[in-house]
């Protein structure tokens, strides 16, 4: 191997890069929102007592995890063409119902490990349903589920990557368009890859640090109690 | 005192498929009355008490606490069970709140009491039953019997004109049982309406104004206490007896 690293090039075009990582990071906030809110709500139907309400859930989610996030850029980008969405909206759209999909899986086995007895308990005190739901049952799933939903918000970081087929201009956009003007693969590609590790690390470390989450009482509890 | 009944169950029926669990229940019960469920599991007592606060639907028959029918459409079911307490077996503290808090919830939530009032009513309950010192303890924290207590004292929280008590020491070491037993008898003994599912035949004996006996579904003794201890009058009840309280 004789190949030269030259850092120069990517060093000029930093503006880029930096325009990049800005892109990244609001379309990744700008979808992680819409995905968590949704992702509750499909979650909490698809725990609920009523069949046709997780039926309903059920079909939301396998129609949307099950089709590749690249296609769903496309198919929201041509398919609402008609409306002149920017790319930058429809691709939130596209993030939005893939994760949300998954974050609802996590809702609704969160929500099944909480005992039913607490539910109960809770209706037993007077708490009418969506007390007992607020108070009772999600502060106790959520403590369940943090550390797959902290992974699953890294995950949708690195999925934000694909909003480039549709010309938002992120990170992986920006990437591309200095590969093509530099020829610097390798040198382009470390750099944004360097980026997003960062970017996730970080993200993780702050979800590690909301209080309430990690120094929780155990919420697992005495199986034969 | 007023004179209707507080708690009328009439000719309850409920299955589950096509398995009964409970058939033509029947019972009264008189303000400031104690009345101990037993029987063999499996009988329908719990599902019975839970009847009571609407915890479990029945198919025919009817449930009235202070008047107001329990199975009715219109009823406002989260109001009515405001004013009924209940004890599980499971105590079923809620794990990500400490004691205190606990026993706050149900006031601040349901009663809309302001936060200073029922934070001080609580610590009240929580001195009652022996635990104004584990206030701001976590219930992973407590042990059973001092769990069981919390539980009471979130119970009584919302001033109940009936407590329901479901099996509250079955899950308990048997060196915890008595602490809970002494906190039920206190309540007992200022005059609160009880119904009490437990094999705790010696709190049934010492504070029960009547027994009830079940079996498969039934009611098949209902008695003063004096009178179902002397000499139950069924064979099923006799021989349950005698296997409890002979070790």
């Amino acid at each position: 191997m004789h190949y030269q690293f030259d850092w120069s090039q990517v060093w000029q075009h930093r503006d880029l890069i930096f325009d990049g990582l800005l892109v990244t990071v609001a379309l990744s906030v700008a979808s992680l929102v819409p995905t968590l809110i949704i992702g509750m709500l499909i979650g909490t139907l698809g725990a609920s007592g009523s069949r046709a309400a997780r039926t309903a859930a059920g079909l939301y989610v396998e129609g949307m995890r099950n089709v590749p996030l690249l296609i769903h850029m496309y198919v929201w980008y041509m398919a609402l063409a008609f409306l002149r969405l920017p790319p930058f909206a429809c691709a939130v759209l596209g993030l939005t119902l893939y994760s949300s999909a998954y974050v609802a899986e996590l809702v609704r086995s969160g929500i099944g490990a909480v005992p039913r007895g607490q539910a109960r308990a809770a209706a037993a005190s007077g708490l009418r349903p969506w007390q007992a739901l607020l108070l009772v049952v999600y502060p106790q799933a959520l403590r369940i589920i943090a550390p797959s939903l902290a992974s699953l918000a890294s995950q949708l970081i690195k999925d934000s990557s694909l909003a480039s087929v549709i010309a938002v201009a992120e990170l992986s956009y920006q990437a591309g368009a200095i590969e093509g003007q530099t020829f610097r693969t390798f040198e382009v590609y470390i750099t944004i890859a360097v980026l997003y590790l960062a970017l996730v690390l970080l993200v993780s470390f702050a979800i590690d640090r909301i209080p309430g989450l990690r120094d929780a009482p155990s919420v697992g509890r005495i199986a034969d109690a | 005192m007023s004179e209707t009944p507080l708690i009328v169950l009439d000719r309850v029926c409920k299955q589950y498929g096509t398995t009964p669990v409970l058939r033509d229940c029947s019972l009264t019960v008189a303000r400031g009355e104690i009345v101990v469920v037993c029987g063999p599991s499996g009988s329908g007592k719990s599902t019975l008490i839970k009847c009571i606060n609407g915890l479990e639907p029945y198919q025919s028959g009817s449930v009235r606490f202070d008047g107001e029918e329990v199975g009715a459409r219109t009823t406002d079911l989260p109001r009515l069970r405001s004013r009924i307490g209940m004890v599980f077996q499971s105590f079923e503290l809620y794990p990500h709140m400490t004691a205190l808090r606990n026993v706050m919830l149900a006031q601040v939530h349901a009663l809309k009491r302001p936060r200073a009032e029922a934070r001080a009513r609580s610590l009240d309950l929580l001195a009652r039953v022996g635990l104004a010192d584990r206030a701001e303890a976590y219930p992973a924290d407590l042990s059973g019997g001092q769990q069981q207590r919390v539980a009471i004292a979130r119970a009584l929280a919302l001033d109940p004109i009936a407590m329901l008590f479901d099996e509250p020491t079955s899950a308990l070491d048997p060196e915890m049982i008595n602490e809970v037993l002494d906190v039920m008898t206190g309540l007992a003994r200022d005059g609160m309406t009880m119904v009490v599912v437990t094999h705790e035949m010696g709190f049934a004996r010492k504070v029960a104004n009547r027994v009830v006996f079940m079996d498969e579904g039934r009611i098949v003794e209902d008695r003063p206490s004096e009178a179902f201890f002397g000499a139950p009058v069924t064979e099923r009840a006799r021989v349950f007896l005698s296997k409890i309280i002979a070790h």
